[in-house]
């Protein structure tokens, strides 16, 4: 196992190039075929030609897109399943994808709404809703057990936003061809504004995740030791929690819920890092994007010309990676 | 998940209409037994689109189409049912097709019909049409044939004059569709030298869907129209196919460019469509967007699998755009 100090380094440093080429080939592979040198070209001053174009408002959009809410994910993956102290948990759990999702739905449905530029405030306030109540309602986590107190609740009302989601596109087959679109996950053809509505919070919730990495550790050790070490476990709750829904809220609200990225990179991480979250946090930030953009770019070229989208390509690509890492060595406990 | 949920539904509403037939026709059992002594109304059996033999009604009066394909040809025949699917555009039957049918009984999605709706529709209905741009589903027939008499007009791979036919075929009025076919090909040919001055003309049919753009393969309705006025089609949007193609990556636009581009949505705002359109970037560096040669047109008659009614809609715009 790599515990010395420059091996992790370097295993950082790993992950950095894996990242660099990951956006590399986000920018430079396509479902039209471009030559390297006009995607360089576009990216210095672009010419106005056809190429240029789909690189400067297309690739770099969706690349950036890519990379932040990869980071988002990653990142709310590993705090949730630090403050819930469950291996499953994903950031679905406190309820933000069910409450977008329900959201959304609504929009369009009940309001009319069909841009994504519309949905995004509608996604961030339903993501938030959701988890508010499901972080009251699970006791904020506290005590022995809070943990699990606060999984099921977030279990309870997602399924309860679930059905509602359901019933709404029962009823209403305009809303089902808008919405089975949208919750699919994808960076495809997404509205730049919203990148930009959805950016400063991205930016708040990836500084505070990385923060939290010396509390949340004191917290994985036990109610008692983490107060033994003067860590406001309260505070930390909720700051984790506020994260999630931040990092995993705009996410969502950008580009519509990604399934597994926020559990399997927060495990991979431990298994090639270890428990401990100031190492896990940078690992989980700089893999869960690879995961996503090469998801993104393997999706463009298999069935051109249409694209799959990144939120179901993903898992396809994503799950026997985890399952090779796994099975290769001990699952890390939490 | 949905689906699974809006099957379970149409199961419980058959089970139920099931066993309330099953009530009713042990009742009826002894005026069914002397049937030539009844004073009912005159059948006659015919082989439907399937190759299945149905005995149905000589003059059906209450009929229900469940697709919008038969709904159109219905109406063309001087019929007007009263009952049909709804739209996908919303809650109602397809724009174009609505004032002609202030009446109509909504019985359920396109391709899941609502076996309850129709059961107790008031009058009962006569004769049902199906045709699907899927397979037909076994249990879905034994289910309606229950009810009425069930006749697939069409199969999945049939052009829009054969589900005309399998609709004539069921309502006994095969010289009338001889008729409205016969129409249709003068109008035709009243549009071809109509747009003379642009027949060399390249013409794109697209539909853009909240999944992005697909255009319209080479057997789909409207694709089948513009090839017999003679109209070039670009040669990537000539995939075998009766229904929309995938949906086109934004990367991949050129695909849609031609002299011409019929733009439509899946409902009937066209107009809605294009601002999508303008939204990107390589979309207005298309030719045709550049020469301002884009017309919005209502998705519903353009993009679905249309008849007599929706033919003459497209055969229409076409001339308005077209004509020199």
């Amino acid at each position: 196992m790599t515990n010395t100090l420059p091996r992790r380094i370097a295993g950082l440093l790993l992950c950095l190039a894996l990242l660099a080429l990951a956006v590399l080939l986000s920018l430079a592979v396509g479902a039209r075929a471009i030559p390297f040198a006009t995607v360089v070209d576009a990216l210095w001053h672009s010419d106005g030609s056809p190429e240029a174009v789909i690189v400067t408002t297309q690739r770099v959009p969706r690349t950036v897109l890519g990379l932040l809410i990869g980071m988002a994910l990653g990142l709310a993956g590993a705090v949730m399943q630090a403050l819930t102290r469950n291996p499953l948990a994903d950031p679905g759990l406190l309820g933000v994808n069910s409450g977008a999702a329900a959201a959304v739905v609504s929009a369009i449905s009940f309001f009319g709404i069909t841009t994504a530029s519309g949905y995004v405030w509608f996604a961030f306030a339903g993501a938030a809703a959701a988890t508010v109540v499901v972080y009251l309602l699970g006791g904020g986590g506290k005590g022995p057990g809070g943990p699990v107190r606060l999984a099921l609740a977030g279990t309870s009302i997602g399924a309860v936003l679930v059905a509602y989601t359901y019933g709404v596109q029962m009823l209403d087959a305009k809303a089902l061809d808008q919405f089975r679109f949208w919750i699919v996950g994808g960076l495809s053809g997404r509205d730049q504004s919203v990148l930009l509505d959805v950016l400063p919070f991205l930016v708040v919730g990836i500084v505070i995740a990385l923060l939290l990495s010396r509390p949340l550790n004191a917290l994985s050790l036990g109610e008692d030791t983490g107060r033994a070490l003067g860590v406001n476990l309260a505070g930390t709750r909720l700051a984790s929690a506020a994260t999630v829904t931040l990092l995993c809220g705009a996410a969502t609200a950008a580009a519509g819920p990604f399934a597994f990225i926020g559990l399997a990179v927060p495990h991979a991480a431990r298994a090639l890092i270890g428990a401990d979250l100031r190492w896990v946090l940078p690992y989980a930030m700089l893999l869960a994007p690879v995961l996503l953009l090469g998801a993104d770019v393997v999706g463009r070229v298999v069935i051109s010309p249409s694209e799959l989208e990144a939120g179901i390509v993903t898992a396809l690509i994503g799950a026997p990676v985890l399952i090779a890492l796994v099975r290769r060595r001990q699952v890390v406990p939490l | 998940m949905s689906r699974f949920t809006q099957r379970m539904g149409a199961l419980l509403a058959a089970a139920t209409v099931a066993a309330a037939l099953g009530a009713c026709s042990s009742e009826a059992e002894p005026t069914a037994s002397g049937e030539s002594a009844a004073p009912a109304s005159t059948t006659r059996e015919i082989t439907d689109a399937s190759g299945a033999k149905v005995t149905v009604p000589s003059a059906p009066k209450n009929i229900v189409a469940l697709a919008e394909t038969d709904l159109d040809a219905a109406l063309a025949l001087g019929v007007t049912p009263i009952g049909a699917s709804k739209s996908r555009q919303g809650d109602s039957v397809a724009g174009y097709l609505a004032p002609q049918l202030p009446n109509v009984k909504l019985v359920g999605e396109i391709v899941e019909p609502n076996i309850e709706a129709i059961a107790t529709l008031d009058p009962k209905p006569d004769l049902i049409l199906y045709g699907h741009f899927l397979d037909p589903d076994p249990a879905q027939i034994k289910d309606l044939n229950a009810i009425a008499p069930t006749v697939i007009t069409s199969m999945v791979d049939s052009t829009w004059k054969d589900s005309l036919k399998g609709v004539a075929n069921a309502l006994n009025l095969e010289a009338k569709a001889t008729e409205v076919l016969a129409a249709y090909d003068k109008k035709v040919t009243d549009t071809k030298a109509a747009i003379a001055a642009n027949g060399a003309a390249k013409v794109s049919l697209v539909r853009w869907n909240p999944q992005g753009p697909s255009y319209l393969q080479k057997q789909h309705f409207s694709s089948t129209i513009v090839e017999e006025l003679g109209l070039k089609r670009p040669d990537a949007q000539l995939t075998e196919g009766t229904g929309p193609s995938d949906p086109v990556s934004l990367e991949k636009l050129d695909v849609l460019d031609a002299d011409y581009i019929f733009l439509g949505t899946l409902n009937n705002d066209g107009a809605a469509a294009l601002e999508q359109a303008k939204a990107n970037a390589s979309w207005n560096q298309l030719g045709a967007v550049k020469a301002n040669k884009v017309v919005a047109v209502d998705g519903v008659p353009w993009t679905s699998r249309g008849g007599p009614i929706a033919a003459g809609i497209v055969l229409d715009d076409i001339t308005k755009t077209l004509k020199g």
